[in-house]
Parts: C-alpha cells; sequence; structure tokens
C-alpha cells in the first residue's frame, strides 16, 4: 500500500498512519461481508455447543455448591450434616474403643491368651447378664474365674468413670464397647445402652476389683 | 559496524506523535530497565532450568535453592520485564491512538524508578526467604506499598493517555492496553489484602492465590501482550484486520470470562468442588475469545511481510492461540488429573511470558526504540539472528518441558494392570526419565536468552553515535505537530 | 468521558463479581466449617500444630519445598495418589482449617507430603534419618546442606550430630531451623476421619473405576435425609 518503496529492514516502517488505522477500524464497522456472516453463524454455533458442555459440566461437577462436597462423584452431603453429626453406630465406636485398650490383653481375635486372659468369644460372662459384664468393666475384675471350661487367675483393669480407674471411659463408651463383643466372633447377645451403664454405675459404689464369686450372686435386674 | 541509516520523514505515516517526544525519558527509562530486567531474570530462569535436572547446582548456598531461584526468576521476568515493558507498550499506542499529549510523564519517571526499586527489593527479598507460595504473588508482602505508590504515579499516566483522547471511538488495542493497566492493581491488592494485610486462614489462600495469579495472568499479561499485537499487526502490514467487528465480543468475553478461571488449579485438590468446576466450566466458555483473536489475525499468517518486528508478533500470537487451545484441553477433570503437578504448569506460564508476551514486545521494541532514540537498529542481521533464536528456542523450550511434564504425568500413574499395584517407579527413576527433557529445555531457554543478548547488543550498537555522524533526529525530535 | 466510564465500570465490575464469587463465596462457606469434633475419639479436629512444627511450616515455605512437594491428597478413582500410599483418604479443607501458611504446594517433583508424618512412622524414617536425608539430598531432591552447620564438641558429642565424617573433634549438627522443619515434616498427618471424606473403599484387584452402584446405594444417602 503506502509502505516506503525500499524499506530499511534496520528500522521498522509504519505501512499506516495511525490516523489511517484508526480510520479502517473506526465504527460503525464496514456492513458485514459474506465471510463475516459465515463467521457469525459458525462463532454462534460454536459458542453455543461450548456452552451447552459447559452448562452441563457445571450442573454436573458442582457438587450443588456444597462446602461438603470434595468427591463430585459422591451423592450429595446435605447441608447441616458438619452442625449436626451423624448418629455414632456403637457397633463402630465399640470397634475403635476394643482396639484401643482391650486388644492387647483379649487379642484381636477374641480368644485372649491361654493361661493368662481369658477368651471374650463364647464366653458366658460376656453373652450372659449384662449387669455382670458391665461390673466387670467398669470396677475390673480379679481373681480366679471359670471362662468356658479354664480357670483363670488374672487381673483386668477398671474402664469406668470411678475411682482407681485409670481409664475414665465415658458411659456411652463403654456401652459400646460391650455391644461391640457381645455381637463378635459369633457371639450373638443384644446391645447394651448407655442408660443402663450409668444406671449401674450410679447404683453401685465400688473402689476395687470384682471377684468371679461376687459376680455370680448378681441378679439380673427386673 | 554498519553505518546507522537515516531515518527519513518523508513518508507521512511516521509523523512525529506527542508521546514519543513528550515522554521519551520515562518510555526510555521503561524499556531499558525492563531489558534490564529480562536479562536477570533469564540468567535466573536458567539457574532454575538447570537446577530442574541437576539439583546440586548450587544447592550450597541457601540463596539459590531450588524453591527461591524459580520464584525470584517468575517474580524478576513478570514484574520486571513484563511489567516495565508491558506498560510501556500500553502507554506508547494508548498516547498514539489518542492523540493527545501525554499527561504526567514527570510523575511516571519518578514512579518507574520506584516500582523498579521495589521489585529489587521483591527480587532480592525471595532469594533472601521471604517469599510466597503462590505462583506471581511470590513476592514478599512488604514491598507492597512501595509498589503500589510506585504503579499509582505511573498507572495513572497511561489511564490519563486513555481518558484524553481525542476521538471518541476507540480501537481494540486501547481497549485490551487500559484494561490490563486497570487489572494489575485490582488483583494485586486484593491478593494483598486477603493473604497479608487481613490473611485468610487454610485453603481459602490457595483459592485467593490461585483466583489472583491466574487473573494476573489472563487480564494483565495477557492483554498487554494483545494490545501490542493488535496495534503492531495492522500498522506493520497495512491491512485492516478481519473479521474486526468481533474484537469487541472478543475483549469482553476474555474480561468478563477469565477472572473466573483461576481455580481450576485446584481441581481435585481440598476444596469443594464447585470451586474448580467454576473455572473449568469458564475455561471452556473462554474459547469464544480465542477464536475471535485467531478470525481477527488468521488471514495476517497467510501474507508474507518484510517486516521482522511483525514476524516477532506473529510468533506471540501464534504462542496465545496455542495456549489458548491447550488450556481448554487440559481443563477437563478427565486430564488434569494426569497433568496437574507436573512440569505442564511450568510449561503454562512460560508460554505465556517467554513465548506469547516476550515475542510481541520485541516486535514493539523494533518498532519503538527507533523512534525514541531517533536511530535506526545497527544491523540487520542480528535482528534476523535474534528472529531466528526467538522462535526456535521458544519451541525447543515448550517442547522440553512438555515432555517432561507428560513423562512425569504417566510415570506418576503407571499401573502394572495385572494387580493393579503401583509400577515402582520411583521418584529417583521419574527423575532420570524426566532428566533428557529436562536438558532439552535448559538449550531452548539459553537459545531464548541469546536472542535477548543479540537484542541488547543491537540497541547498544544503535547508541553509540556513528562515525560518520550520518543519522538525524528528524523521527523523534521533530516538534510535535 | 461517559464511554470511559462505562468501560472501567465493565471492568471494574468483571473482575469483581469473580471476586465475590469465588473467592469471597468460598471464604465464607470454609469459614463456617471450622474443626470438626469427633465424638469416636471425643475431640476436635484437625489439632493446631505445636508451636515448633508451625516455625516448622515458616522454614518449609521459605525454602520453597512447595515447588517440588505438594501437601494434598486426591481422592481414590483420581490420579493414583492413594495407590501410591499417600494417604487413606482424600484431603478436604478442613484438613487445613488451623493453619496459617497451609502448602498446598505446585508440583510433584518429590512425593506427596500431607501424610509424611504417619508413613515416616511406620517405615522407621526418623529424625536422623531425615536429617542425613536433608543435608544429602537423594535422587532429585536438592541438599539444604546449609540447614546444619559444623561444630566444636565441647564437653559431649551431640545426641542429633549427623554421622559424618568429620574431623575429630568436630561434629555437624542441625540448626534450629532444621530441628523446627522436621518437626513439621514429623507432624504432618491427616489421619483422623471427617465426615466429608470417607476413606476410600478400595477394590482388591484391578482397579476398575469405582462402580457407580455403590455411591448411590441407599444405605450410603440416608443420612442426608436425616431432618
Ligand atoms: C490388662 C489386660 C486386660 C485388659 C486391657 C482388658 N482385660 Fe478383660 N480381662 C483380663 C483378665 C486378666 C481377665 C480375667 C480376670 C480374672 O482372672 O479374674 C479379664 C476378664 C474379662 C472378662 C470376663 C471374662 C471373660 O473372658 O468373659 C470380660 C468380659 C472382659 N475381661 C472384657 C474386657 C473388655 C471389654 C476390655 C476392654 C475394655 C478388657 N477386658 C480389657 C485382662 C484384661
Ligand atoms: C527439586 C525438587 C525438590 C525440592 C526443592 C525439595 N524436594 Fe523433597 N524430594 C524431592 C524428590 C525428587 C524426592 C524423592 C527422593 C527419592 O525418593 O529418592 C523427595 C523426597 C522428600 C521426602 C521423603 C518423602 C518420602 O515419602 O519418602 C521428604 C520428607 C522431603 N522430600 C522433604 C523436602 C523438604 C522439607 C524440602 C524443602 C526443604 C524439599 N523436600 C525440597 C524433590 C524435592
Amino acid at each position: 500500500m503506502r509502505a516506503d518503496p525500499s524499506p530499511d529492514p534496520r528500522q521498522e516502517r509504519s505501512a499506516q498512519s495511525d490516523e489511517a488505522l484508526r480510520q479502517a477500524h473506526a465504527s460503525p464497522p464496514a456492513e458485514p461481508t459474506g465471510s463475516n456472516v459465515g463467521l457469525s453463524v459458525g462463532l454462534a454455533i460454536v459458542f453455543a455447543a461450548v456452552a451447552y458442555v459447559a452448562g452441563i459440566y457445571l450442573d454436573r461437577y458442582s457438587g450443588r455448591f456444597s462446602p461438603l462436597a470434595y468427591n463430585e462423584e459422591a451423592p450429595p452431603i446435605a447441608a447441616g450434616a458438619a452442625a449436626v453429626p451423624p448418629p455414632i453406630d456403637p457397633v463402630v465406636l465399640g470397634k475403635k474403643q476394643y482396639a484401643a485398650a482391650c486388644v492387647t490383653c483379649h487379642q484381636p481375635t477374641g480368644l485372649g491368651v491361654p493361661g493368662a486372659f481369658p477368651p471374650l468369644a463364647g464366653s458366658e460372662w460376656v453373652t450372659g447378664n449384662e449387669e455382670r459384664v458391665i461390673r466387670v468393666v467398669l470396677h475390673g475384675l480379679s481373681g480366679e474365674i471359670k471362662v468356658g471350661d479354664k480357670v483363670f487367675n488374672g487381673a483386668m483393669p477398671s474402664f469406668g468413670k470411678v475411682p482407681g480407674s485409670g481409664y475414665n471411659w465415658r458411659d456411652d463408651q463403654i456401652a459400646a464397647v460391650l455391644t461391640y463383643v457381645r455381637q463378635e466372633w459369633g457371639n450373638k447377645a443384644g446391645p447394651i445402652t448407655p442408660e443402663k451403664v450409668a444406671e449401674v454405675r450410679t447404683k453401685v459404689t465400688r473402689d476395687k476389683p470384682w471377684t468371679a464369686a461376687e459376680l455370680s450372686a448378681v441378679e439380673s435386674a427386673p | 559496524m554498519n553505518a546507522p541509516a537515516t531515518p527519513s520523514s518523508a513518508s507521512s505515516n511516521d509523523e512525529p506523535v506527542a508521546v514519543e517526544t513528550q515522554a521519551r525519558w520515562a518510555l526510555l527509562l521503561l524499556l531499558a530497565l525492563g531489558i534490564k530486567w529480562f536479562v536477570a531474570g533469564g540468567f535466573l530462569a536458567l539457574i532454575h532450568s538447570i537446577q530442574l535436572h541437576t539439583p546440586e547446582f548450587l544447592a550450597r548456598y541457601e540463596w539459590f535453592t531450588f524453591g527461591r531461584v524459580q520464584a525470584a526468576a517468575e517474580s524478576a521476568l513478570v514484574f520486571g520485564w513484563v511489567a516495565n515493558v508491558g506498560f510501556a507498550i500500553a502507554w506508547w499506542l494508548l498516547g498514539r491512538l489518542g492523540g493527545e499529549r501525554p499527561r504526567g510523564a514527570v510523575g511516571a519517571l519518578i514512579g518507574v524508578a520506584f516500582w523498579n526499586a521495589g521489585v529489587t527489593v521483591g527480587v532480592i527479598g525471595i532469594l533472601a526467604g521471604d517469599l510466597g507460595p503462590y505462583a506471581l504473588l511470590q513476592m514478599p508482602a512488604y514491598v507492597f506499598p512501595l509498589l503500589g505508590a510506585a504503579y499509582a504515579a505511573f498507572g495513572v499516566a497511561g489511564l490519563a493517555a486513555w481518558l484524553d483522547r481525542r476521538r471518541a471511538d476507540t480501537y481494540a488495542a486501547q481497549w485490551y492496553a487500559s484494561a490490563a493497566i486497570f487489572a494489575l492493581p485490582w488483583f494485586y491488592s486484593a491478593a494483598y489484602a486477603m493473604l497479608s494485610l487481613y490473611p485468610v486462614t487454610g485453603v481459602s489462600q490457595a483459592i485467593v492465590g490461585a483466583w489472583a495469579g491466574e487473573g494476573l495472568r489472563l487480564v494483565w499479561i495477557a492483554p498487554l501482550a494483545l494490545a501490542a499485537a493488535y496495534y503492531l499487526v495492522p500498522k506493520l502490514n497495512g491491512q485492516k484486520l478481519a473479521a474486526y467487528n468481533y474484537a469487541d465480543v472478543g475483549f469482553w468475553a476474555l474480561i468478563v470470562l477469565a477472572p473466573w478461571v483461576g481455580t481450576r488449579a485446584l481441581v481435585g485438590g481440598p476444596v469443594p468442588v464447585w470451586v474448580p468446576t467454576v473455572g473449568v466450566s469458564c475455561t471452556l466458555l473462554l474459547t469464544l475469545h480465542y477464536l475471535i483473536v485467531a478470525s481477527n489475525f488468521k488471514a495476517v499468517f497467510r501474507r508474507g511481510s518484510p517486516s521482522q518486528a511483525l514476524r516477532f508478533v506473529l510468533v506471540g500470537i501464534a504462542a496465545y492461540l496455542a495456549s489458548g487451545l491447550t488450556d481448554t484441553a487440559l481443563a477437563f477433570r478427565s486430564v488434569a488429573q494426569y497433568t496437574q503437578f507436573t512440569y505442564l504448569g511450568e510449561a503454562r506460564l512460560t508460554l505465556l511470558v517467554l513465548g506469547v508476551f516476550t515475542p510481541i514486545a520485541f516486535g514493539a521494541l523494533y518498532f519503538l526504540l527507533p523512534r525514541l532514540t531517533g536511530r535506526a537498529w545497527a544491523s540487520d542481521g542480528l535482528i534476523r539472528t535474534h528472529f531466528r533464536a526467538t522462535w526456535i528456542g521458544l519451541l525447543i523450550l515448550i517442547a522440553g518441558l512438555v515432555g517432561a511434564g507428560l513423562t512425569q504425568g504417566t510415570a506418576l500413574v503407571a499401573i502394572r494392570a495385572a494387580d493393579g499395584q503401583i509400577a515402582a517407579q520411583t521418584f529417583a527413576e521419574i527423575f532420570a526419565a524426566t532428566r533428557p527433557w529436562l536438558l532439552t529445555a535448559t538449550l531452548g531457554l539459553g537459545l531464548e536468552l541469546l536472542g535477548g543478548v543479540l537484542l541488547l547488543v543491537n540497541g547498544i550498537l544503535q547508541l553509540v553515535p556513528a562515525s560518520d555522524a550520518a543519522h538525524s533526529d528528524t523521527l523523534a525530535s521533530a516538534p510535535a505537530s | 468521558m461517559k464511554p470511559s466510564l462505562y468501560f472501567f465500570l465493565g471492568v471494574f465490575g468483571a473482575i469483581a463479581l469473580s471476586w465475590a464469587a469465588i473467592v469471597v463465596g468460598s471464604h465464607r462457606q470454609l469459614r463456617a466449617l471450622g474443626t470438626h469434633f469427633d465424638p469416636l475419639d471425643n475431640m476436635s479436629v484437625p489439632a493446631a500444630m505445636s508451636g515448633q512444627a508451625a516455625q516448622g511450616q515458616r522454614v518449609y515455605q521459605e525454602l520453597g519445598c512447595g515447588a517440588c512437594h505438594t501437601q494434598q491428597v486426591r481422592r481414590y478413582g483420581y490420579g493414583w495418589d492413594q495407590n501410591r500410599g499417600w494417604g487413606e483418604r482424600q484431603s478436604v479443607a478442613r484438613d487445613y482449617a488451623l493453619q496459617t501458611h497451609p502448602q498446598l504446594g505446585q508440583a510433584r517433583i518429590g512425593p506427596d507430603l500431607a501424610n509424611f508424618g504417619e508413613r515416616a512412622v511406620k517405615a522407621g524414617v526418623d529424625r536422623a534419618k531425615l536429617y542425613r536425608m536433608l543435608h544429602d539430598g537423594q535422587g532429585g531432591m536438592p541438599a539444604f546442606s546449609f540447614l546444619f552447620e559444623r561444630r566444636a564438641i565441647v564437653g559431649q558429642k551431640s545426641s542429633a550430630a549427623l554421622a559424618l565424617p568429620v574431623a575429630p573433634g568436630w561434629q555437624v549438627v542441625p540448626t534450629s531451623r532444621a530441628e523446627a522443619l522436621v518437626s513439621y515434616l514429623l507432624a504432618l498427618k491427616q489421619d483422623y476421619a471427617l465426615p466429608e471424606a470417607p476413606a476410600a473403599v478400595i477394590p482388591a484387584a484391578v482397579p476398575a473405576t469405582p462402580a457407580p452402584a455403590a455411591s448411590t446405594a441407599p444405605a450410603a444417602t440416608a443420612p442426608a435425609k436425616t431432618p
């Protein structure tokens, strides 16, 4: 166009003045040419398609804009779930308690150690009278005890919020661990409620472990 | 040495303009400091690149430990090179297209001096250990007040050049330039407020960091490059841009959508899923912007041009479109899960700073500097060599980083199909596998920097007064009309 | 003047909108979450870091470890973070609720460290081994020998001294920064349960994509329906 006839490559020449540049691109623009119409349609179609995909994407992966959705594939979590924790499954809690405290003596299998720690699996002490087994865990147990057809003579620590306990477990923790051991390893006894544990704890004051003989005398509450 | 040619004022296209005469010193200072930072930042980037494949390089010196060098190189290139040269170009073209005398040139001069002092303190601060953990926001918080005050002094001059424009109708280069000048303080100060002044805790910080970092990339650095491209291309080839009536849609698509895309970097991370999802969706929508930019410049690629400057600009535009394309492809979760946390992240920022901005800025420099100094470049051959070094270096650099990223990404998820266990690819093995690629990247970066040195040499030769005194200052010193 | 005003309002508004929606929006949501009280353990999680570990976090940031290490486990089926043994569940926002300088990290040139403390215990990596690793570097990780100093042995040799061949009468000991950093690394644990991040059910055999049937089972959605 108006380019210098002999451009010096060492100093870029303007091919048009600023004024010409602006004139050429000034609005209102030149009437749309044929290719421009094609472009309009093309752009519109492409953009519509992209917007569609983006919209679907947003809908599918936004986790309903919940602050608790971290896995877009998982079902949504209710908004209040953080404030109101889901109810605790006593078996889950009990398993945790067992793993934290009982397992060292009674073993993961619940079979104990022959000659030292009695089994909980298949033990009539575990699956039998609630009042008795609550007392064992609350206050501890020592002296001779017959479990199945074996006799043990050891000492089991107290776990409840009672004098002399190094553990000071809450009622719900004791209820949970007992509920757990009563349904694990083939045991089939009903759950024990925290209320029941609380009842025993307030009813009985005791600052030393039980003996098997004393416990045998305990009758089920009516 | 060639004798400098006599720039003739015969051509009516090269009428002297007010901004080049009246803001000459401020512009020259910006460009000179920018080039200084390109050299300094490039040097740091080279150290970083070497450390990628040779971790023990300079590891004994705490100031040159890996993470600090990376952050310092990035900050020097972005806030030294991009900020100075990008602002100079934006201000200059706003002045040219606006047609008014520039205001605030003296204030700008002072502001520029303080800005560069601030960046110097910032980069040294990073090397001394005061670095932030988020990309592009690594400079220590204590330089912010200085940077902010300095920017106010020269940024205002840029905005004045936009507001003072003589004509009501505007051109695309003006939109991109003024939006960029405006966006930098917005994103930077919001990030400063939420990361340092009243810091948020936990992952909210990462969200601020991702939002502001990507905002700076796409709403500041990219528009600076685009402004120069929109101005220089028709200026140098004398043609009207194709499909120009869409340029405004393209502009607003970028401004409206780009600030939303940053958090897509957090995909899969410890943030609620909607945060990255919004970013991914907006990345998809942003294709509209890239399509329009592509249609605007498409025709230019077909026509050959004798202009070296135009070739530089075209490399930058091509890199920009490539970055848009890959951004879209890498946005999807299904892809991102493998490419996230790999060298591809580094490749993205490198592509924008060294691939998009830098070549376009070089093109602008080749056009602008003779108009400021009143002298032609000393050597045509140096310009040609620089051009080759730039595009070849860039290709090798990006290929190296992408190759390393893909190798790393696949190695991280290599699974033995038989038993579903991860193949025992230790990080030492992954490192060994990526090493050749990283060596390649260093080579490319070296070439790229060599090009910068050629520009510097050419510029210095340009300033050395020629013995035959054949030059004249007609271009720059004639009184403004 | 008027068109300029609209122009700036447009640019300002566009950025402000994204800021309000993404940054402020997510911040308000996350702040409201707070920590989680775990009734099973009878404590709030996550717990605040110890003073020395928090100092170590600063050292970690100052040395730019985040350039090579992330601290975020992604969910099972997304990348292979959990297959690599980096964590038993994905990391979520609450894991970082109390951290003033969370280090989510930018790249994985080295392994993820979100649960490094737990992993170290299992692998028998103790303080001495960590000091040695930081001092020497290893397989792609640079050495950080400047975190240690050579000191004359006065009286007894320090118990933390590194087993390095040094001149008799001398020892190489970790600086207080190295000590803080290692305390921090060993404190990196996300070993508690959070309701929003259930432990992944990892199929025993070939990791097929998680069966959608499992995640939409009524049992899983039940808690959502409780009022
Ligand atoms: C320090 C080791 C030790 C720990 C810990 C321990 N026990 Fe015992 N447990 C014993 C011993 C020893 C006996 C037998 C006591 C005796 O010989 O009088 C026993 C007896 C019992 C019995 C009655 C006998 C039987 O086998 O049925 C029950 C029930 C019981 N433990 C439950 C528990 C529960 C539940 C826990 C965890 C909360 C627990 N134990 C923790 C050592 C332990
Ligand atoms: C250049 C990248 C790089 C930097 C910077 C880096 N690391 Fe590493 N890091 C690695 C690599 C690679 C490995 C894997 C080494 C191996 O297994 O042989 C690693 C391994 C580790 C490990 C062992 C992880 C495990 O699970 O076994 C720890 C801990 C660690 N780095 C801590 C740090 C700390 C702290 C810093 C900062 C002072 C740091 N790293 C800086 C690359 C890096």
